[in-house]
């Protein structure tokens, strides 16, 4: 499958009130940014060079969309996102347990008729294999997203979560991934990704899992400071240098190490890492994004197909 | 070095996840009470043995430790279950117990079969609270004077489901606010007395608000509030600041600054963000500190040490938190020592 994934994308955590600077900062920014506010913010992201919006799945993000598509938005956009929406998943097993979690899942396969069976309590659920019922889920998953999108917009790769990936590898489950990234491509026709904050481990998995693990993109840190590289930055850059002779594509996530570096510090950086295909950066107002992307689009050198 | 998890609900997959992933260490074992999600796991998860009870999982698999992360009114039952078979270090998730007296009890049994114990109150080792502590504890700031401290999250604005919200058993300060109480009782000990209220807000049984003024024998004063009922906090936000006859400290999940008296020729003005504290962990998954939490676990199972807060230390959360509710209901300051009520 060729993969085609934009050199320069806009990340969506200043929209959902995320900043790994400063929670307190990354409130204020989302209670200040409305729909409009945040597709003005895209729309000038794009005009200076990003081609795509990396997002989760949460409830901001697709009442985005929506907004998007109401405006009758037919601009070209790629879209690269990420499930599930671990945070809500996190905040509703805390509630329901994961027994209560897993069975509202299962009962609302039934009532939405996805499962052939009524499930009480969903243990008949469990004669399918795990396997088909994670299809069924990220089916849901991305119809969500599709009842959303606005009519300009093309999904070009379906992210898995970074808590979902590193959990498959450090409990070693080859096939949930490898399972994954076939369902992506084969009933959705787009790009499978894998997110990951031990990106080292992962390669390393991937390399040696009797599984034989087809990785085709990877979204994880790269910046200066090791920001969120793990174990260590020269780790994960010995990765990155074993990964290129697989021809997987990188993109480099957490590149201004959450605003503790410039545009000029970062671009220093990863001008040294070759490999990297591509950047995804996180923007919170229009000055920001048409200084960002423009910035980026003339000094990114990324890899060479 | 092998390990057994009980109970698989989101915390237990997180040690699972991060303790498969450290050198030298393999989750050999799981206990999962509820079927649904134990034939679930089974199908997913290969190379570890199921069970559905602790005691057989502890008689038939070799662990060097155990990790408990099940709802908090089983951890004296489990603990109880484990320490009756084998005599091997325990993790509990927090907080440790419903009670004072449970947590109380917890410690006495584990101090009897001197296991190594620890409590999973994992903000100690989150880089920016674990360097609070050594500038703390260097005298930087000098003598603490007054702190004031909170810990809100977006999270409860309905009735909810499940052992948080029952009486006796949940409550925002047991859930959310034992990690800022631990926090306190890590930098400056046992306060000698709590005074406040607690009030709901979403919920029938427990309370959604808690505001609470501590003393300390040093003289040190301050208060804490603790809400998961406060909009705006997508993620979880815990804050302290301390003023001390030096200088001042503020401290929050992802930011540190530390400035010494105007007065001084160098106030010698100091700030950190996440990006700045950051070291790389073994393995990421959530926050940093869960992995530096775990291996200190093991570290200290290892080289025979003590871990910390072990079941005595954490069980003076349990203490505070249950000081703040007579307080509430009694209207009064609550002493914690009883020989000093008065």
């Amino acid at each position: 499958m060729t993969v085609k994934i934009d050199k320069l994308l806009i990340g969506d955590n200043p929209f959902n009130g995320v900043s790994h600077r400063s929670r307190e900062r990354g409130r204020g920014v989302a209670a200040m940014l409305s729909e409009r506010e945040i597709v003005k913010v895209i729309e000038t992201a794009l005009d200076n060079g990003a081609g795509g919006l990396v997002f989760s799945v949460t409830p901001k993000m697709l009442s985005v969309l929506k907004y998007m598509k109401e405006k009758g938005w037919n601009r070209e956009l790629h879209l690269y996102p990420i499930v599930p929406d671990v945070l809500s998943l996190v905040n509703e097993s805390a509630e329901l347990g994961m027994a209560g979690l897993l069975s509202r899942f299962l009962e609302g396969l039934s009532v939405q008729g996805k499962l052939k069976f009524m499930v009480k309590g969903g243990l008949a659920a469990l004669s399918l294999s795990p396997v088909e019922l994670i299809k069924i889920y990220l089916d849901t998953e991305i119809a969500r997203i599709n009842a959303t999108l606005p009519p300009g917009a093309e999904t070009r790769a379906i992210f898995l979560h970074e808590v979902v990936t590193d959990t498959l590898v450090s409990l070693r489950i080859p096939n949930i991934l490898q399972e994954y990234c076939k369902h992506i491509q084969s009933k959705f026709g787009v790009v499978p990704g894998l997110v990951t904050r031990n990106f080292p481990k992962l390669t390393e998995f991937a390399q040696f899992s009797t599984a034989s693990l087809d990785l085709s993109v990877i979204m994880t840190p790269f910046n200066a400071v090791g920001f969120q590289m793990n174990p260590s930055r020269q780790h994960c850059e010995d990765a990155l240098l074993k990964q290129n002779r697989l021809t997987c594509e990188v993109i480099a996530m957490s590149i201004l190490a959450a605003g503790r570096l410039t545009l000029e510090q970062a671009i220093r950086y990863l001008a040294s890492l070759s490999q990297l295909s591509a950047c995804v950066v996180g923007i919170s107002n229009e000055s920001q994004a048409k200084k960002t992307f423009s910035f980026l689009k003339d000094n990114f050198v990324f890899r060479k197909y | 070095m092998k390990i057994g998890i009980v109970g698989l609900g989101k915390m237990g997959i997180l040690h699972a996840s991060i303790l498969n992933a450290l050198e030298g260490c393999s989750v050999a074992a799981i206990c999962e009470k509820e079927r649904l999600v134990l034939e679930f796991a089974k199908k997913i998860i290969p190379h570890v043995a199921f069970y559905s009870d602790v005691i057989s999982m502890v008689n038939n698999e070799k662990l060097d430790a155990v990790f408990v992360t099940t709802p908090i009114s089983t951890h004296l039952p489990i603990l109880r279950e484990i320490i009756d078979s084998v005599s091997i270090p325990v993790f509990m998730e927090k907080p440790l117990a419903a009670s004072y007296d449970e947590a109380l009890m917890m410690a006495q049994l584990s101090k009897e079969k001197r296991i190594i114990t620890m409590v999973g109150y994992q903000k100690r080792f989150a880089p920016s609270f674990s360097t609070a502590k050594s500038i703390l504890d260097s005298g930087q700031i000098g003598k603490p004077l007054v702190f004031r401290a909170h810990s809100f999250v977006s999270s409860v604005f309905k009735e909810g489901r499940g052992w948080r919200f029952k009486k006796g058993e949940g409550g925002a300060l047991l859930d959310l606010g034992s990690h800022l109480i631990d926090l306190l009782t890590f930098y400056f000990g046992v306060p000698d007395w709590v005074s406040g209220f607690d009030i709901q807000i979403a919920s029938r049984q427990v309370e959604d608000f808690a505001h609470a003024l501590f003393g300390f024998e040093s003289g040190l004063k301050g208060y804490v509030d603790v809400s998961w009922s406060v909009e705006g906090y997508r993620l979880p936000e815990t804050k302290i600041e301390v003023i001390g006859s030096e200088g001042r400290i503020e401290v929050s999940d992802d930011r540190l600054f530390v400035s010494g008296n105007q007065s001084k020729e160098d106030s010698n003005v100091k700030e950190f963000t996440a990006p700045d504290l950051y070291k790389g962990v073994s393995f990421l998954i959530g926050d940093p500190e869960y992995c530096t939490e775990d291996e200190f676990f093991l570290n200290s199972i290892k080289n025979g040490k003590e871990a910390h807060p072990d079941f005595s230390q954490a069980s003076i959360v349990n203490k505070v938190i249950e000081g703040i509710h007579k307080s509430s209901l009694g209207k009064k300051v609550v002493w914690l020592d009883d020989s000093k009520d008065r």
